[in-house]
């Protein structure tokens, strides 16, 4: 039965934590409050140490659009700097990654220090003496910088916890995985979609959404075991799921690919998922982990950084098969990217004109898989670090219910 | 004899129409049975490259075959070689080196940029016609508004 615009624009008849108003995903006053509130007050998931590995190494970053760059210093510790010269605000670091002793900026020829962030030489600095800025006053801003399992991780915010307390135990089906042996990135893609950045979220937290999954629908999806798994959440709005076995044999061309390149405390054909609050995902498909995170350009554009782990120092002929295991599915032209791409391509162009009011978060199976569970633990986060009631968010404060 | 280079071109711009238009099986019978494909790309952020699709030409074919079985997210593709050069025959191969650039076009008729790129390709002049012996792709572009299911 249809509704007419009275109804369709009532709010649901469901609790206010089982739904979120839409203006929540391209509001751009609320956009504008995430990046203040949340992306630059929670721990952002950067990098992978690997892609720092020797002395003097960078990579750099963006975080609630403060351009960052990520180095080893000489001491080997991995810090993280503002990528902006101290003088007029240019880019120093220009490239992604790369190995420099010293950080000069090609506009004015101001140089830094990569382990300290001090700035070293200025031309003719007789000028800026003169007026009372010296060089010591001239140093990049070192930002918050710790690591965990590996994981670089950054806060934009002096004052938050550390890294651990926020962390907590949400990593405990993920840490065997990744922090047995050493690891390394193998594999490195971006897309640019036109979707809000907790849409992409969602899609690794929604998983009803696994019938859009030709290839799940294969492997998966008509395994009982794979409805049965308990979804785990932590304080600070992280969740994890149980794995469970994949049977890859019913997908053409994947018959032989359960081989011997399992991860530490994986079989090579088991399935597990972590989320971490904002927007971290790491996926694990028995032989290679996936992580997601985002760097969220304007209400409707994400920028999607998929990094592939596996194991530093294997053979050529396993790291090739480690790879191909991911492409075939998480890859650019593999079967299941190209499918949660479209689906929030879809979601967006319907939703973002504004005429359509609620989204749904409502289903309730025991904590089990396909439950809502994940996702309403994501929104109550943010809706308390918000201060607005993800349901109503032009309207109140975070509901009783949701806190 | 010579190289016989617009049959060259000829094939080089079949292999993309017949992928525009999703005839699998004629793209297929463009490959010699040993033929390769992969797709590569250096990543500036790792400082090595990365190879983001291999198969053999069994594989591929099966590949493409699962193609109609998925929801496609990308409306049409539009695969444009040019500027190809030949190189010189060895042993019954003559490397070929195409620019590439590819466009998508939405439902609605929206056309963006997609994919700009190299076809490297190894072509084989023994037989009745020329086939594609292997074919790697090697993409400028490592920051995509979209998987696709068909390779390029």
């Amino acid at each position: 039965m249809s509704r007419s615009a009275t109804e369709y624009a009532r709010p649901p008849q469901l609790p206010s934590t089982h739904f979120v108003d839409n203006r929540a995903y391209y509001d751009e006053g609320i956009f504008a409050e995430e990046k203040e509130q949340i992306l630059s007050k929670t721990w952002r998931f950067v990098m992978h140490e690997s892609e720092v590995s020797e002395v003097y190494d960078y990579r750099t970053a963006t975080i609630a659009d403060a351009p960052l760059v990520v180095s080893r210093g000489k001491d080997g510790k991995i810090r993280t700097f503002i990528n902006s010269c101290s003088h007029r605000g240019a880019s120093v670091l220009r490239r992604p990654s790369g190995n420099l002793r010293a950080w000069q900026c090609m506009y004015h020829l101001w140089t830094y220090d990569p382990t300290t962030g001090e700035c070293i030489s200025r031309p003719r600095p007789e000028a800026f003496d003169a007026v009372g800025l010296p060089q010591d006053a001239c140093g990049l801003r070192e930002v918050k910088t710790e690591v965990i399992y590996g994981l670089v991780f950054v806060n934009l915010d002096d004052n938050c916890m550390p890294l651990t307390e926020f962390i907590g135990d949400s990593m405990f089906l993920q840490k065997e995985m990744i922090d047995t042996v050493e690891m390394e990135v193998i594999d490195f893609f971006e897309l640019q979609l036109h979707c809000n950045w907790k849409n992409w979220m969602e899609t690794n937290m929604d998983l009803y959404h696994e019938f859009m999954h030709v290839a799940n629908r294969k492997t998966s999806l008509m395994i009982p075991e794979y409805y049965n798994r308990n979804w785990h959440t932590f304080p600070n709005g992280h969740f994890t799921v149980d794995r469970y076995s994949v049977e890859y044999d019913k997908y053409p061309g994947w018959e032989d690919r359960n081989d011997s390149l399992a991860l530490p405390g994986m079989k090579e054909d088991e399935f597990q998922i972590t989320d971490v609050f904002p927007d971290i995902t790491f996926l694990t498909r028995g032989t290679v982990v996936r992580i997601d995170n985002q760097i969220p350009l304007s209400p409707t554009e994400t920028l999607v950084q998929f990094r592939a782990l596996g194991i530093k120092g294997e053979s050529e002929e396993d790291r090739m098969r480690r790879i191909r295991d991911y492409h075939s599915i998480w890859g650019l032209f593999g079967r299941n990217l190209p499918e949660d791409c479209l689906g929030v391509t879809l979601q967006s162009q319907a939703v973002y004109g504004g005429q359509v009011p609620y989204t749904f978060w409502c289903r309730e199976e025991n904590n089990l898989t396909q439950d809502d569970v994940a996702a309403r633990t994501w929104w109550k986060e943010w809706s308390r670090l918000m201060g607005r009631d993800q349901s109503h968010p032009f309207e109140s404060a975070p509901s009783a219910a949701a806190e | 004899m010579g190289i016989d280079r617009d049959s060259i071109a000829d094939l080089i711009y079949d292999s993309c129409a017949l992928l525009d238009e999703e005839r699998f099986d004629d793209y297929i019978a463009l490959c010699t049975p040993e033929f390769t494909y992969r797709i590569t790309a250096y990543s500036e952020e790792l400082r090595k490259p990365m190879e983001w699709m291999y198969q053999t030409r069994d594989d591929l074919h099966a590949l493409l075959n699962t193609v109609e079985t998925h929801e496609v997210a990308i409306a049409h593709l539009r695969r444009v070689a040019s500027m190809i050069r030949v190189g010189e025959a060895s042993n019954g191969i003559v490397p070929v080196r195409s620019t590439l650039t590819v466009y998508h076009t939405w439902y609605d008729g929206d056309t963006r940029l997609f994919v700009v790129g190299t076809y490297k390709d190894e072509i084989t002049t023994d037989g009745d016609g020329p086939l594609l012996a292997s074919r790697e792709v090697v993409l400028d572009t490592r920051r995509l508004a979209s998987g696709t299911h068909i390779p390029i």
